[in-house]
């Protein structure tokens, strides 16, 4: 006989105090203090000031741009991770010698910690002895050395480079992880009819896959658009604010002790993550198929 | 330990008693003026120690020691662990070391937390406002007291005993309220001048050069370009306040005369910094050096910490930066350097800076007395001399003798402070605008970068600066 245990539940009450100390006081201090001139030298006596503060971001060129950049990051790597993960995937998942090892190096990105990779490219980006100009003079195409992450034009793209080399590896397990689950048996039906190896793959492969897509896509974006580590530690924002994405700005406002906006930036980037993330799960939910 | 405290006692009881005999005929206390007069004073120190037996050196400095010790117990640093937070550029490898001594003297130990230096005034304010201090933390004073809040996080230390040791305390009194809120490293810094390598340039023709006009300087870019392959001027734009140096130089060299009454008129919102043709000149000048072809291509991703490796393999030829870099260079390279200012619209004057470098106990702390008596500790001559004997420079302190400056940075005091050459840049000037400065120098990074000309850059940095004034709650930005 299964005997079910129940206990009161009051056992809970410690961790949803904590719970409401540390994470829904400050979210809803947040959210009434981004309407406030609230600031380092006014602590105590913030004022309202309506929407003055979301009025005044939208006036702010520097703003904008880390909007653009961080919309242009996360949708970047997102697409990158997304496809370079399935490639790796399916790679490894059909017979080839030495995929475990494989598996492992592509992975190990994933495990190391994002000050180590930064400082490493940022060795490899170097515009002199740098790794990757180091080889493109050796290849001979001297011509399209550059200061990878001192040119306002490429710094960007570096980052985004650097985030999708770092999770791919990630999103490859995951993947791994369903196709591993899809039945042999629906291959060998199909291969029976004739299908071609495209036509399993648009067939079976990909609607069955579903589910982790929307797990890769959904942590992806909502990794992309709250990004801060790669930026910070790679170009710190720069040159100038040519790499500024939002939460490196959040990070600046609120050093100058502008408390009241940076609540504000982080409401709008918290209402960006959230209306993105239901939208993308909503939609790639729909899409799922039962096995 | 009793042993050692009683020691102390007697020697205190025995220094006090000269020292009292000897306050009738001593004048080492005398004030200056301003910072760049404080090099001079210092020098006139140095020298009057040079003509004195070494014995005698050695009891002044046992006695600034024990004066400075004062009646403090200094018994409270026994087992602690003092954390002291810098920046890459602020930290000198001298501070282990006198950490060590401390440690062996007093049974405390330092825990330097070294922040690099596009980080650090950030951290700083994140750290004051969210009451995760460190006990001490280095930084620029007083110009930086506004940005930092001084008034609500530190400690006010007008009241140490080390005081009565400085040698030029007027420098160091905040604006505001006239408290002195850190203990100084120096009594006079930010000699921002072109430090270039000798032979190099002798290489090129060109002999201790000193120009009088911005043409002589361009001739001299213009000379290392064609008949060498270095890089005629270095920049290390990844850490934008090496930067500014140019602008927050040359802006206040050119304004001359008018400096002052345009920094009025710019914190009562009477002008506006497109407003001013000198800052525009100015950074159109600076514009026009990377457009010639004078500044390395890099410029955008190396650091200052690079520089003194570009210099020393000869890849450069000159760098603007300030005379720390210098005298860092000349003890780990076997290099020459020399010196000169820019003659910004053709005014042969060393910027330099109304500002020090201090150590400030920040009031969230977690051991203030303990953070005060390891200052006690720390001004001592045996820990400063320590300092000053691989870093020879401007000591703060009357008793500590401040070595042989190297000779590029003498030769700015002689050329240039000595003679009354020279200016405040304007950071000091503007000290309650210091906060949002960060953000020009970006654009100055960006004007470096191709990417705005000196008239977009004022026009974008306007908005930013009314704004950052108006959060402060100046009236006449509200």
């Amino acid at each position: 006989m299964n005997k079910k245990k129940f206990y009161p539940n009051y056992f809970t009450f410690p961790a949803v105090i904590l719970f409401i100390i540390f994470y829904c006081i400050p979210i809803i201090a947040g959210f009434f203090m981004s309407f406030t001139d609230w600031h380092i030298k006014r602590l105590l006596t913030p004022k309202f000031v309506g929407f003055k503060n979301f009025i005044r971001l939208f006036g702010d060129e520097h703003f904008i741009l880390a909007l653009k950049n961080t919309v242009l990051f996360a949708l970047s790597t997102t697409i990158g991770i997304v496809i370079l993960g399935l490639l790796l995937a399916l790679l490894l998942n059909s017979a080839v010698k030495g995929k475990a090892f494989f598996r492992t190096v592509f992975y190990l990105p994933a495990v190391l910690s994002l000050i180590v990779i930064g400082i490493m490219f940022k060795a490899v980006f170097k515009m002199d002895g740098g790794i990757l100009n180091n080889i493109l003079t050796v290849l001979g195409l001297q011509s399209l050395t550059n200061d990878w992450l001192g040119n306002p034009k490429t710094a960007m793209f570096c980052i985004i480079f650097v985030q999708i080399w770092k999770w791919s590896g990630f999103a490859m397990a995951i993947y791994l992880a369903g196709l591993q689950g899809i039945s042999a048996d629906y291959y060998e039906a199909a291969t029976i009819d004739g299908a071609t190896a495209l036509q399993k793959f648009r067939n079976i492969t990909l609607p069955l896959l579903m589910p982790a897509f929307t797990v890769v896509i959904t942590m992806n974006t909502i990794g992309g658009f709250k990004v801060f580590e790669q930026v910070y530690v790679m170009t710190n924002g720069g040159p100038g604010f040519s790499t500024q994405v939002l939460s490196t700005y959040i990070y600046s406002e609120f050093s100058k002790g502008s408390l009241g906006r940076s609540s504000a930036m982080s409401l709008l980037l918290f209402l960006m993550i959230s209306t993105i993330a239901v939208i993308l799960n909503t939609a790639l939910r729909k899409r799922e198929v039962e096995m | 330990m009793r042993n050692k405290v009683a020691k102390k006692l007697l020697s205190v009881i025995l220094v006090a008693s000269m020292a009292v005999g000897l306050a009738a005929c001593g004048n080492a206390g005398e004030e200056t003026q301003g910072g760049a007069d404080a090099a001079e004073n210092t020098e006139n120190v140095e020298a009057e120690n040079d003509t004195e037996e070494s014995d005698s050196a050695e009891s002044e400095a046992s006695e600034g020691e024990t004066a400075a010790a004062g009646e403090a117990d200094f018994s409270i640093l026994e087992g602690k662990t003092i954390a002291f937070m810098t920046s890459q550029a602020k930290y000198f490898e001298a501070y282990q070391t006198m950490a060590d001594a401390i440690e062996a003297d007093y049974g405390c130990t330092v825990e330097f937390q070294v922040i690099p230096d596009d980080e650090y005034t950030s951290m700083t304010n994140l750290k004051l406002s969210t009451g995760e201090v460190p006990d001490v933390f280095e930084q620029n004073f007083p110009s930086q007291n506004v940005t930092i809040n001084v008034y609500d996080y530190c400690e006010d230390l007008s009241n140490e005993p080390w005081i009565s040791r400085l040698i030029n305390p007027d420098l160091l009194k905040d604006m505001k309220d006239g408290k002195i809120y850190a203990l100084p490293k120096e009594s006079s810094s930010g000699y921002q001048a072109v430090y270039y390598n000798k032979q190099l340039l002798e290489d090129c023709g060109i002999t201790d050069p000193n120009p009088k006009t911005y043409q002589e300087f361009l001739d001299i870019l213009k000379a290392v370009k064609e008949n060498s392959d270095a890089t005629p001027f270095l920049q290390t734009n990844a850490d934008n306040w090496t930067t500014q140096i140019y602008m927050t130089g040359g802006i206040a060299v050119a304004l001359g005369d008018n400096a002052a009454a345009t920094y009025e008129k710019l914190l009562n919102n009477e002008i506006t910094w497109s407003e001013i043709p000198e800052a525009e000149e100015i950074l159109q000048k600076y514009i026009d050096l990377y457009e010639a072809g004078y500044v390395n291509e890099d410029n955008l991703s190396i650091g200052y910490d690079d520089a003194a490796a570009i210099m020393a393999d000869g890849k450069a030829a000159m760098y603007l930066t300030i005379e720390q870099w210098a005298i860092d260079f000349e003890n780990n390279y076997d290099i020459e350097l020399g010196s000169f200012a820019i003659p910004h619209n053709d005014i042969p004057n060393l910027p330099t800076g109304n500002y020090v470098q201090g150590l400030f106990v920040p009031n969230g702390g977690s051991q203030i007395e303990e953070a005060k008596a390891f200052l006690q500790v720390w001004s001592m001559p045996k820990y400063q001399n320590i300092y000053y004997e691989s870093n020879p420079g401007f000591p703060a302190f009357n008793d500590v003798d401040g070595g042989a400056v190297t000779p590029c940075v003498q030769d700015l005091v002689d050329n240039y402070i000595s003679t009354g050459q020279y200016s405040y840049e304007i950071n000091g000037q503007l000290a309650d605008a210091n906060g949002c400065f960060n953000d020009l120098w970006n654009l100055y990074v960006e004007a470096a970068a191709g990417t705005k000309n000196a008239g977009e850059v004022w026009e974008s940095f306007q908005p930013i600066y009314t704004d950052y004034m108006e959060q402060q709650g100046y009236e006449a930005f509200q």
